[in-house]
């Protein structure tokens, strides 16, 4: 027989307390009694119903703000465990709300505030979406409504896509594991561009599953973005708050993660025209270039144009020249011909005047004091000559 | 060479658009630029207008669902352990 310490018996019994997964995750509806909260700001109180009392204890930076009041109906998570010094059992209380918001609700809270504080919802973790994705993963039900909106949506929207279905059970005890199957099946999927966990509306208590802790690190470890949407509007799960995208219903969330197919259309065309604009203004800017190279060349370089017209100028003043000296030369000409032609006899002769000369001697008679009477003279006119005699 | 994407040609007339656009090219470039933006252009529209959703179903085994939270669960279980 083995003789043990008290120590090693109190120890064994809170090793056993601790190993165990149902003390270590309960949720216990209680009223609350014997609050204390001494100077240390730990809270003290005991969880109590009509037949029992369990020791509580909320530790000084658990939940700091919260106050509770004995009669306080509670629903509470935490651990039982062995407190050593006195043999006695604890309950060590993370998380505690009033009754009224219910169980669901409470675990709820409990969960977001745990994953929070991990950092799961963090902004900057969400992953921004592919633009044009190729390969679309979907978790949904194979029968549900969701896959046909998702499938519809899709198909007027982005058909480029191929949609992957890794169908799940998406509601009752067994949703949790069918979707972290059709999340992991969907995670080999080779080019796997986004995934979508969708579903339609429900209760609360159908959407449970979304609210599972393993769904929810299944979704922040998953290999690609993914959009929920999850049941309508006003319903939030854990899920969606873990999604990169939350949408609020299964057709949006395809909308999410998809781009307009008809914009996409309306985007081609117009890069096209703004595309051929942009190449005329080239064109025109380029034209506009020639051209004033032209000027500058003309304005540098001899211009044919200028120059013939130079050319011809001068030939003209040249021919001007030469025609007026030709025709100073003619007039002179004329002149001097006058001249001559004046001097020419018979001229004079043809226009009344004679030329008398002494018939013997020949002599022109040029006065008076050249002739006698008696004297026979030839008189020369124009056209002949007749003699005469001085009288 | 693979055909090319949608999103790869996508962006290449993006790219060609915007260098056409901002201009400083010699025309000889713009008008290359230009011919190959509407070759482009054509590919495009010709994906948007044949595209039809293909539709695949992975085949998961529904009743393995207790075995993936098992497995999740030793999962968890070793993540702690670290």
């Amino acid at each position: 027989m083995q003789v043990l310490t008290v120590s090693a018996v109190v120890n064994y019994l809170r090793e056993i307390f601790d190993a165990s997964e149902f003390f270590s995750d309960l949720w216990i509806q209680a009223e609350v009694s014997n609050y204390s909260r001494p100077a240390s700001g730990h809270r003290f109180f005991s969880l109590t119903d009509q037949y029992a009392s369990l020791r509580a204890v909320i530790f000084r930076d658990t939940m700091p703000g919260l106050t509770l009041a004995n009669g306080d109906r509670v629903i509470a998570h935490g651990k039982v465990t062995v407190y050593p010094q006195r043999g006695e059992l604890r309950f060590v209380c993370d998380f505690i709300r009033p009754e009224g918001i219910g169980i669901l609700a409470a675990k709820f809270e409990e969960l977001r505030l745990r994953l929070e504080a991990e950092g799961l919802f963090a902004e900057e973790r969400k992953r921004p979406l592919p633009r044009f994705p190729k390969r679309i993963g979907v978790v949904t039900s194979p029968t549900g409504a969701a896959i046909q909106d998702v499938r519809k949506v899709l198909s007027h929207r982005w058909p480029l896509a191929e949609l992957v279905l890794s169908p799940a059970m998406v509601q009752g005890e067994h949703a949790p594991g069918h979707i972290l199957g059709a999340l992991r099946a969907l995670a080999r999927e080779p080019d796997l561009d986004v995934a979508l966990l969708v579903r339609g509306g429900g209760s609360a208590e159908d959407l449970w599953a979304f609210n599972d802790e393993r769904v929810a690190r299944a979704i922040y470890g998953f290999p690609v973005p993914v959009v929920t949407g999850i049941g309508h509007e006003t319903d939030i799960t854990i899920a969606d708050l873990v999604a990169d995208v939350r949408a609020p219903t299964p057709s949006a969330a395809a909308e999410r993660a998809t781009p307009d197919i008809r914009e996409l259309r309306r985007a081609v065309a117009v890069v096209e025209r703004a595309m051929g604009s942009a190449v005329r203004e080239r064109i025109g800017e380029r034209a506009a270039a020639v051209e004033g190279l032209g000027a500058r060349l003309q304005r540098g370089a001899p211009n044919p144009a200028l120059l013939s017209r130079e050319v011809l100028g001068l030939m003209r003043d040249l021919q001007a020249a030469f025609e007026r000296r030709t025709a100073q030369d003619r007039a002179r000409f004329e002149h001097i011909r006058a001249r001559i032609e004046g001097l020419d006899p018979r001229a004079t002769l043809a226009r009344g005047f004679a030329i008398v000369q002494d018939a013997k001697s020949r002599k022109v008679v040029n006065s008076v004091k050249r002739v006698k009477p008696g004297a026979r003279l030839s008189v020369a006119v124009s056209d002949g000559a007749f003699w005469t005699e001085v009288s | 060479m693979a055909e090319q994407s949608f999103e790869e040609l996508y962006a290449a007339l993006e790219e060609k658009a915007r260098k056409l656009e901002q201009g400083n090219l010699p025309l000889e470039e713009s008008l290359k630029l230009y011919e190959e933006g509407v070759a482009l252009v054509d590919k495009l529209k010709e994906i948007l207008e044949r595209a039809e959703l293909r539709v695949r179903n992975l085949q998961v085994r529904l009743e393995d669902d207790q075995a993936h939270l098992r497995e999740v669960e030793a999962d968890y279980g070793a993540d702690a352990d670290e």
